[in-house]
Order: structure tokens, then C-alpha cells, then sequence
């Protein structure tokens, strides 16, 4: 079954187009990790699928229903969360807080005018220790490493039992050393729901290459290679216009 | 960086600590917070000189309508220039209806609704605007109200309308300056009450998050447009109901009620005394009262001073009176304690 269905997405500012002419099928439990240089339009592209931006032409469909016309709040109440490229979150609130407003928005719990303030849930804690951040759940958010803002807003996905998951850059400006612990734990996460589809925008290959099933290639809007890692780490187009003639093997 | 568990690990269960989000049975602050306030502010209208009695009463009228632009500016993060205009609506409905003998709190009923209504429409004529765009709307409704206030003749003109009664209120009297204090003071209390008990809600915690981030605030699901127009419209109805009281306590109200230069000064207000924090603008109200009237009212040059002071105040500590106690409390952890409880 397709989770996320792309047709012909074309999408401009006003000026020449940003993206072009995408299709693009993503199968229930796939994750798709989408590459290119920058300037490819891949936070464009991403932008659509959450619904942030809406396409000028063409259709995107979320498990079979037209979504193209939809907002983000709405793909969010149809299951799609995401995380930003710099980590956004309720900087005034502690970490628990963060997340527990990721889920009374879930449950659309938003209107409640009278009920006890918003409560942690087990979802709620299920989400903190899926990101190993239940120990400095009553921290003020602002006082967070960079790594563990990139977490937290993972625990805010989580906390709205995503369908698809949409995550941005999840290793931009991490250090070295962080990298391969949230490359862990986002197998974890694929490991423990393997009903939820994942989309990835990363520039670090070795994200695409330990999480992917399939990997998009972006240039200048258009998609110009899909298809299994390895094939599209292999292809000369690749090297071309990616990954530089740098980039080894052995890396 | 926070020592991370393995993915998927499940930490025993720790005994929840007490201040934990929510996690207490039932929170009670909208029930004794209020009623400190009530107290506190009684106590001085009973003890201090009369010459106070004025200065407290239109002091917390002001700070419900300090509260009500909290909801805008400090909790939901939408400015308004134009605040004034409901405070007047709710003060000319009250005086347009000044023949009728009604129960006094029907007044306050009936002067919600229609600020609420004209915040409703408001609020959904600059539906797609945002922050300064939506004041200046704001701002420019506020005026037009101002300017209709000289046009239309039932409304008085200049010399505003006269002779509105305070009535009474299931049958006590509350004509006397005393008895309309402990009813000013009693419907202040509540609604400060249900206020606070809003604030610490989902909803309020809703708002917050579209004030901290609003894209994110899209993105996780919650509908920015209609809660802020629910924050404006809750705004409208609460500025609504003071601007009844304030009829009601002057037995007069004129075009100033709506004027932008006293929805400057309820901005003014509500700053002093801080806008994040729940009591803050509250709190600011009766410091700008008393300033105004007790300590500089006699003084020819008494807006100058004020106007020195609140430079002072938005210049040195921009997070207003509260603000400033924070910090100290970082210091003194007394204050801290007394702090906590008042964290919006």
C-alpha cells in the first residue's frame, strides 16, 4: 500500500520552479531518504509533503486521499509529523512540556478551556525514553545541547503516533560524535514501528546509507535518480552531481 | 549533553516529582490566587484613608482589563493597539441601557457579549494577518469605534453618556461605595479565577505554544488561526466586562473610554507589571493606578514623572515588576518560593 503518493508536483515562488514535475511513491513502513545539493529543493519538496507549502501543480495523496489542497495542521491530524532543519520547539517550556503539547494537539485536546492542565501520558514517556531524554524531562528546553534539541523534537513527533514521519536534516551541525548515536536511534525507532513510513533529508551519507530502503536524487528540482542505496550511490550521475569525484568507497 | 539510553530502553519508573507537568490531582491556584488578591486589595480599601477608595476601585477594574490584553500579548503572542475599543463597547452598552432595572451582573453579561461579538468580526476580518499588521488593524478599528462614538447621537457625543446606575445585585444594594467595592471585588475575583483556571489549561497551553512558535505550532496540529481567534475573542469579552464595571463605578462614560492613547496605557500597564506571567498585568494595573493618582495626581508635572518611571521600567527590566522579582528570587530563594506560584 502507498503511504505517500506524489504526482507530478511542480512548485514555484513566483519565479522559475523550485521543484519540478516530481513523482514519487512511498510504499507503508518504506523510509525514503531524499538527496541533492543544495539548491536541489529538497526542503521545498519536503515543505509539500507536510504541507507547509502547497504544490502549484500537481497532486499529493497520504493513503489514498487527496491532500494536495490540505495544510499542515491537517496532514498532522491525519498522522504526519515532522522535525525542522534547526530544531523548532517551545522554547519557554521544560522538555516534558514540549512533548506534552505535541500530544494534547494530537488528541485535539486544544479546545479543553476547563480540564486540569495538559498531563504526561505513558505515550508521553514512551516518546522521552525513545529518545533517551526521560531523565532530563523537567529541563528547560532552551538550556538543551543542539543534539539533544534534535531528539526532543523527535519525542514530539513520536508523542503524535506518526503514520509518516517526516524528518529534516535530523544530523545538521551535530558533531561528529552525536552522529552515530541518533543514526542508532533512529534504527531503533524503524526497528520498533515498522508500520511507519519515514522521509529523510540528510547530506550526510552515511544517515542515507545505514536508514534508507530507497534514495531520491534532487537536482535543480527535478528528480534525476531513484532507486535501492546502493544503485544510486554507484551511479556515475551521482558522483556527478552530488557526491563529488572525492567521494570513496571506503569512506 | 544528557547521558542518552539505548533506544527503546524503558527506564523504570521513577516516583513523579510534585511539580511535575500536571500531574497533581487538581490545581489550585485558580482558587487561592484569586482570593489572596481579593484580600489583600480589601484590606487595604478598608484600612487606608478614603481618599484610596477611588484609586483601589478603578485600580482593579484596570487590572482585570490589563489581564484581558495579557491574554493577547503575553499568552497567545498577538499584539493589539486597539484594546481600548472593548473596554469602551462594554462601558457604552452598559450606559445605552442605563434605564433598565436589571440585576447589575447582567450588565456585565450583556457588555461580554457584545465586545465579543465585535471581537469575533475583528478577529475574523484580519484572520490572515499577523503580528504588527494585525495591530495596526487593531488599531485602525479602535479609532473608527473612537470616532463613531461623536458621531452617533445616542451615544453623547463629546459630553459621553451620564447617569448610569450601579442597581443592585440580587436584591444587595451595591450603590454605596462600599458595597459596589465588595461586588467589583467578588466578580473581579471570579473571573480572574476562571481566567487562571483557562490559562492552565490545554487551551492555554495551546496558545502559548502559537505565542513560542507558530509554524511549529501548525505542524504538530493544533489550528493557529481559530485559537487566536478564540484568544482575541475571550480578550474582547473580559475587556468588555471591565469597561461595564467602570460604567458603572463613574456613573459616566465618555469617547475617552475607547481613545487610543488609553489603549497605550493599558499596554503601559500591562508591561510594568509583566507581561508572561499570569498576574503580571494585573499587577502592573494597580501600580500604574496608584502612581497615576495617589503619588503624582497632585503634582503638575505628574505625567512627566510617571513617563520617567516607566522609561526606567521598560528600559531596565523589560520583563516587567514579576520580571524583576524572578530575578532577584535567583538571589533570594524566599522570593523563589513566593515566584513559583505565580508562574503564568
Amino acid at each position: 500500500m502507498i503511504a505517500l503518493d506524489l504526482v507530478g508536483v511542480d512548485k514555484n515562488y513566483g519565479g522559475p520552479p523550485v521543484v519540478q514535475d516530481v513523482s514519487l511513491s512511498i510504499e507503508v513502513g518504506e523510509t525514503v531518504a531524499i538527496i541533492g545539493p543544495n539548491g536541489a529543493g529538497k526542503t521545498t519538496l519536503f515543505g509539500v509533503m507536510a504541507g507547509e507549502t502547497r504544490a502549484t501543480k500537481g497532486r499529493v495523496s497520504l493513503f489514498g486521499k487527496d491532500v494536495t489542497r490540505a495544510g499542515a495542521r491537517h496532514l498532522a491530524e491525519q498522522g504526519v509529523a515532522r522535525t525542522f532543519q534547526v530544531a523548532r520547539y517551545f522554547l519557554e517550556k521544560t522538555v516534558e512540556e514540549n512533548v506534552v503539547i505535541a500530544r494534547l494537539a494530537h488528541q485535539s485536546r486544544y479546545r479543553n478551556l476547563v480540564s486540569k492542565s495538559p498531563r504526561s501520558d505513558d505515550t508521553v514517556d514512551l516518546a522521552l525514553d525513545a529518545v533517551g531524554l526521560s531523565s532530563a524531562r523537567r529541563r528547560p528546553s532552551a538550556t538543551l545541547s543542539h543534539g539533544d534539541r534534535k531528539s526532543l523534537e523527535i519525542a514530539m513527533a513520536l508523542a503524535q503516533d506518526p503514520s509518516v514521519l517526516l524528518l529534516d536534516e535530523p544530523t545538521a551541525g551535530m558533531g561528529a560524535e552525536d552522529i552515530p548515536g541518533t543514526i542508532e536511534l533512529l534504527k531503533g525507532l524503524r526497528a520498533s514501528r515498522p508500520e511507519m513510513t519515514c522521509v529523510i533529508t540528510a547530506h550526510d551519507m552515511n544517515v542515507v546509507f545505514a536508514l534508507a530502503d530507497k534514495v531520491v536524487l534532487l537536482a535543480n528540482g527535478r528528480i534525476a535518480l531513484q532507486g535501492l542505496p546502493d544503485e544510486v550511490r554507484d551511479a556515475p550521475l551521482t558522483r556527478e552531481i552530488y557526491l563529488g569525484n572525492s567521494y570513496r568507497e571506503d569512506r | 549533553m544528557t547521558t542518552k539510553t539505548a533506544p527503546g530502553t524503558v527506564l523504570p519508573r521513577r516516583p513523579a516529582p510534585k511539580a511535575l507537568v500536571g500531574r497533581r490531582a487538581w490545581d489550585v491556584r485558580p482558587l487561592y490566587e484569586p482570593a489572596i488578591f481579593a484580600v489583600v486589595l480589601s484590606i487595604g480599601y478598608f484600612v487606608l484613608p478614603s481618599s484610596w477608595q477611588y484609586t483601589l476601585t478603578i485600580g482593579v477594574i484596570y487590572s482585570l482589563l490589563a489581564t484581558s490584553l495579557g491574554i493577547l500579548f503575553g499568552w497567545t503572542g498577538t499584539y493589539t493597539f486597539g484594546h481600548a475599543a472593548f473596554f469602551g463597547m462594554g462601558a457604552y452598552a452598559t450606559a445605552l441601557l442605563r434605564t433598565e432595572s436589571w440585576n447589575a451582573l447582567l450588565f456585565l453579561g450583556l457588555s461580554a457579549v457584545v465586545a465579543a461579538i465585535a471581537a469575533v468580526v475583528i478577529g475574523l476580518l484580519g484572520g490572515r494577518l499577523v503580528k504588527v499588521e494585525f495591530a495596526m488593524l487593531t488599531m485602525i478599528v479602535g479609532q473608527i469605534a473612537y470616532l463613531l462614538t461623536f458621531k452617533i447621537g445616542p451615544l453623547g457625543g463629546d459630553n459621553g453618556l451620564v447617569g448610569i446606575t450601579r442597581g443592585s445585585v440580587f436584591g444587595f444594594d451595591v450603590t454605596s461605595n462600599n458595597s459596589f467595592w465588595i461586588y467589583t471585588i467578588v466578580v473581579i475575583a471570579v473571573v480572574m479565577g476562571i481566567l487562571r483556571r483557562i490559562n492552565l489549561s490545554s487551551f492555554g497551553a495551546s496558545l502559548n505554544a502559537i505565542r513560542d512558535d507558530p509554524v511549529k505550532a501548525a505542524s504538530i496540529g493544533l489550528p493557529v488561526k481559530g485559537l487566536r481567534l478564540a484568544a482575541f475573542t475571550l480578550s474582547g469579552a473580559v475587556a468588555g466586562l471591565a469597561g461595564a464595571l467602570f460604567a458603572q463605578q463613574g456613573g459616566i462614560v465618555t469617547p475617552d473610554t475607547l481613545s487610543f492613547t488609553f489603549s497605550g496605557q493599558i499596554i503601559i500597564m500591562a508591561l510594568l507589571g509583566g507581561m508572561y506571567r499570569f498576574w503580571g498585568p494585573a499587577i502592573g494595573a494597580l501600580i500604574f493606578q496608584l502612581l497615576s493618582t495617589a503619588v503624582f495626581g497632585n503634582s503638575s508635572n505628574g505625567t512627566l514623572y510617571l513617563g520617567v518611571i516607566l522609561l526606567v521600567v521598560v528600559l531596565v527590566f523589560p520583563k516587567g515588576v514579576l520580571g524583576l522579582l524572578e530575578r532577584l528570587s535567583n538571589r533570594f530563594p524566599v522570593l523563589g518560593r513566593l515566584r513559583r506560584g505565580r508562574k503564568a
